[in-house]
This record gives structure tokens, sequence and C-alpha cells, in this order.
């Protein structure tokens, strides 16, 4: 079984590092003794097969340069593939899909944020520069929208695992018991959290 | 005199603090004159014969205004200009707390400051710059600016406010787009103003990843003509060619960034001075020393440490590029003044296997990042900047005889501190 991880626009949806969540999910894979395999998205041909989808946070440079962007966008949820917007990424996720957000004052901090999905319940820690105000992170469809941007799943291995676990669930696979050579990893995720709480 | 009891209180301010910490009294002084006095500091910028410089962007002002300040200094101006720490209107005000006679008046015939971006948009708003310098627009502070065309908008501002010469980087396409919204309208006291363009021969400009500019993402606008330009530059021998003639000096230290603000010193120089001679331009860039640990090396404890600074993504990649690739004994710090070291991890490592020490106030963040770019982290230590030191220190001498520390500002700080370093420049013992 080879996994597919795909990326929106990689080289230019990566204001704040928010690439790097594609090479946590790959470097965590491969712990796990799965084989991955990441692909470039920049159109709808290209969603094929892909069995998780990133969008990271860009300039308004960068979205302007993208042409489709919001069709892309709908036909992404449309078609229920497992997604994670972050930063930008999840508002114009959100705009696409028409769900509607709220807007006000600026904000630029670390937060935390609870995120439910089904029965699953996760903390997250991450950095939000945002004037959305009442997103947060949230379960929407298929997709989990966050406003948390950059490495969000490099300091939140638990969201990392369960995108891992949900993509093997649907192609019929379970995700083994996690590797000891990711405790040291876990442990300074664990670390950079309580930092960026303090 | 109606100055002189603000300016009194913020000297006494001043002199107290610097007799309990050495090196410390800078930013308290300025809080409290900008508190008493604000007026004072639109008063001493608008008091100089030949009028106030600003020197902007994202990236490279301290360099380009210990240049320029340099070679206008070895061709007898009197400037009066700002400490590299003290880039924002607190600053401001703290240098004149510390130069200003007690009637007001600063000694200078023209000011050359480096001014944050953001504050320089608010700076000009009240007193208009003679000329101004703008370097560029990169990814850097995005947790206050939020994207680069906010950045990019606040230069403009500056550009717009200046009634003598602009000098814009060419290089830089963010910039080059403010030909056309420059070129027209203007009026008094804008009206004469003139739009100087300087650069990199192309080949040097997109070497290696290029010069790290915010890209803009759209069709690229055609280059203006440039007036003052690299066409030379072998590792740190730099060549440039100005209307008046060329010039050739060594960098303060290796990579092409440096090159762009020495090509910027020039050029505002040479619209400065009624008489620039080129080859006191070359003597005065020879002889300057690194700035503020853009790749210095200084000696502690009979040791070379060469310190290299992180202070934005494009920046930090060319710093780490300019790198030799074999680095043994590796301390990488990141403090307190990386507010969200998202960036972190939109860097690029060179195929480092291990890192001796990781520390500062984002240590953990830092490790990581590291870890997760296939680099082992060494040993992490959060906060303590002075046992991280000792630790780094107390390693054995790799066989070039250079450890390499790769930290921020914050960190830097902290550890000139802890070795007795009075300055940010006081770099050597």
């Amino acid at each position: 079984m080879k996994l597919k991880l795909g990326s929106y626009y990689a080289d230019r949806l990566n204001l704040n590092g928010d690439q790097a969540n594609i090479s946590v999910l790959a470097k965590r894979a491969a712990a796990y003794g799965l084989a991955v395999e990441v692909s470039g998205v920049f159109s709808e041909s290209d969603l094929d097969g892909v069995d998780l989808l990133v969008i990271g946070h860009g300039s308004i440079a960068a979205w302007a340069s993208i042409q489709g962007a919001e069709e892309l966008l709908a036909a992404v949820a449309k078609a229920e593939i497992l997604s994670l917007a972050i930063g930008s990424g999840a508002e114009r996720f959100a705009a696409a899909n028409n769900m509607s957000v709220v807007s006000g004052e600026r904000s630029s901090r670390f937060e935390e944020h609870r995120l439910q999905i089904g029965d699953r319940e996760f903390e997250l820690v991450g950095y939000a520069n945002t004037a959305t105000t009442d997103l947060k992170t949230k379960w929407f469809g298929q997709a989990i929208l966050s406003t948390l941007h950059g490495p969000l799943l490099a300091k939140n291995p638990q969201l990392a695992d369960w995108l891992l676990e949900e993509v093997a669930k649907r192609r019929g696979a379970e995700l083994p018991p996690e590797p000891e050579t990711l405790a040291e990893l876990d442990a300074l995720a664990s670390a950079a959290r309580r930092d960026a709480l303090r | 005199m109606r100055y002189a009891p603000a300016l009194l209180f913020a000297r006494l301010l001043r002199w107290g603090i610097r007799r309990v910490r050495k090196g410390g009294g800078s930013a308290l002084p300025g809080v409290l004159l900008a508190r008493l006095a604000p007026g004072i500091l639109y008063r001493v910028l608008s008091s100089f014969r030949d009028g106030l410089v600003v020197i902007t962007g994202s990236a490279g002002k301290s360099t380009t205004t210990k240049m320029a300040v340099a070679i206008l200094e070895a061709h007898g101006v009197e400037v009066f200009t700002n400490p590299t720490t003290a880039n924002i209107l607190q600053g401001f005000y703290s240098t004149i707390a510390a130069q200003a006679s007690l009637s007001g008046k600063v000694r200078g015939q023209v000011a050359v400051l480096e001014m944050d971006e953001g504050h320089a948009a608010e700076l000009v708003s009240k007193v208009k710059p003679k000329h101004s310098v703008i370097l560029n627009v990169v990814e850097d502070q995005l947790d206050r600016f939020v994207d680069p065309a906010y950045v990019a908008e606040k230069l403009l501002k500056v550009a717009q406010a200046t009634t003598g010469t602009v000098h814009l980087n060419a290089d830089d396409q963010n910039l080059v787009a403010f030909e056309s919204k420059l070129a027209t309208g203007a009026k008094p006291p804008h009206s004469d103003r003139v739009v100087i363009w300087f650069g990199l021969d192309e080949v040097i400009a997109n070497h290696g990843r290029g010069l790290g500019y915010a890209p803009t993402y759209s069709a690229p606008l055609a280059r203006p003509a440039v007036q003052t330009q690299v066409f030379s530059l072998q590792d740190r021998a730099t060549r440039v060619k100005t209307s008046r003639g060329e010039l050739g000096f060594a960098l303060p230290a290796r990579g092409s960034h440096f090159a762009v603000d020495a090509v910027a010193a020039i050029s505002l120089c040479e619209t400065l001075l009624a008489e620039p001679d080129l080859a006191l331009f070359a003597k005065t860039l020879d002889e300057i020393p690194p700035v503020f640990a853009r790749g210095e090396i200084i000696e502690v404890e009979g040791q070379r440490l060469e310190l290299v600074l992180v202070q934005n993504p494009a920046s930090t990649q060319l710093n780490i590029d300019a790198l030799s690739s074999n680095l043994e004994c590796i301390y990488f710090g990141i403090g307190r003044d990386v507010h969200d070291p998202s960036w972190l991890w939109t860097v690029t490592l060179p195929d480092w296997r291990a890192v001796a020490i990781t520390a500062g106030y984002n240590a953990n963040e830092a490790a990581l990042f590291l870890k997760y770019s296939g680099v082992e982290p060494g040993q992490v230590i959060p906060d303590d900047i002075p046992a991280s030191l000792e630790a780094f220190l107390a390693l054995p001498a790799p066989s070039s005889g250079i450890k390499t520390l790769i930290i921020s500002a914050d960190v830097m700080r902290r550890m000139r501190r802890h070795l007795g370093f009075e300055t940010p420049e006081a770099v050597r013992q």
C-alpha cells in the first residue's frame, strides 16, 4: 500500500513553513512502515487517488496568482477528500464551501484549540495570525480547517497520526502501534507545545 | 531650552541604569523622553542642514547604514546616526537622549538613520526625508506585518514622502512596482523627486537561491535602468560601476546580500557628496568590520567562534548557504525575539548530521525542526544562554579550528552580555 499525500501549490502556500506538515506526515508514515508518495496538486485532475490533501498558508500575492482555487477547494469538499487546510488555506476553503466565518480584530499569538472529530478529541497548540475570530480549528465535511498556521502537525503529532490512521483505514488497513523511533520527536513536540503556552 | 528638563531626566535615568548594568540603559530613557517630550524627535530630525536620510526595507538596513555613514565620514561629513539596535521610534528617542545637548540640539550636517519598515512609514508622515534608500521586501516578521504586501505599502509611503532622491533596488520586483506609483502626479515638495536604481548584475542576483525577496508571483516587470551596479562578485571581492566610474573592494562577509547593501550605500553617497572620491569609497568599504554578527568571527577564551544571525527566512537561508558545508561544531540558538518560530520550517538545512547544542527560548521547537530536517539537535538547553554557551565552549575544538553559532538576535545579545561586551558593536576582547 502506498499512500498518496497531495500538496496544493506547495511552492506558493508555504509562507509560514506550512509544507512542513507534508514532511511530518511522510516521516511519520515511514516510521510506521507505510510507503508514501508526495504529489503536487495544481488542478482538479491532480486530485485522482489523493488520500490526503494539505492546503497551506500563502501570501495575498500567492493566492492572487492561483487560478481556479475556489473551484478546486469546492471540488475537494464535494469529493470528500480527507484534507488539512491551515491559515489562509482554511479561510479560503471555508469561503469556497459557503461556510460563514466572522472577522474581527486581528490577533497574532500562540493559541490552544479543541478539535472534535466523532468521538476523538484533540487539544491542539499552534500559532495563529488571523482576523477570523470564530473558525479556530473545525472538522468540516472531511476537512480539518485550522487558523493555526505553520508546522501544526509537528507540534501536534496525535493529529498527524490520526490522519495517517484515517487514511490507512480508508484503504482497508490499520496503523500499527507507534514505533519507539518517534518517541524523541513526540517528547520535543510536547515540550514545544508547553513552551508555546508560557 | 523647553526640552531641557525632559532631556535631563532621560540622561539621569540612562546614567543610573548604566551604573547598575554594563551596556544597558538604552531603552528606558527613550521611553521616558518620548513620554515627556514627544515633539523633540521631529524637531531634531528636521534640523539638519542636509536633511534626513532614511534607510529602510526588510533586510540589510544595519549594514547599509554603517557603510553609508562610514563613506560620508571619510569624506569629512559630520553625520548623526542611530546605533544598530535602535531603529524604531523609541530607539530614536534613546539616541537623542544620549546625544542631544540640553538645548535639544544634536551635532551633524545630515541625519542618516536606519529605520524599521513599520516605524519609518509612521515617522515620514511627520518629517519628510530628503533622501531614502529602500532595500527590499522579504517575508520577515510576519507575526507583526502579516503579509509582504503590507510591508510594500509601508515602504511605498516612505518613497512617496521623500522630497529629493529615492534609491531603489532594481532586483526586487516589489520595488520595481513602485516606479509607476512614483512617476506621476507628485506635487511640491515632491515634484523634484528623482528615483535612482541600484542593483546586481543579473547573473549574480540569480546565483544559487537568488536574493530571497518576497515573490510577487506575477509576470516580471521590466527592470529599470540601473545607475549603480555590482558587475563582479568573487567570494568577497566586489566591483561596482557607477555613473562616475568603477571601484573595487572586499565585502565585510560573504554573500550577495552584502553586495546589495554596499551598492545601495554607494548609490546614496554619490548623491549626497558634492565631490565623491570613489577611491575613498573603496578604501572605506574595505575597512568596514562585520555588522552585528553577520558572519563575524570572534575570539572567546582562545577559541574562534563564527557568528551567524538568524533573522528571517531569506537571510537565514542565505547566511546558512554561505557557510562552509562541512561544519563540525554547531550551536543553534533561537531566542525570545522569534515570536512565531513557524518560519524556521521554511529553511532548508545543508547536509549536517548533527548540531552540538540547541538553545534559546524556542529551543524545543528549534530541536523539533532540526530533528524533522534529519539533523540531530544534540543537547537541548532552553532559556539558560550562559550555561549553553559554557557547554559549547567546553566541547573539543573541531579540526577546522572554528566553532559556528547560528543564533537569533536575542540569543546573541544575551551571549554578548554574558561575555562582557558592552555594546552590540563590541565583538572583540
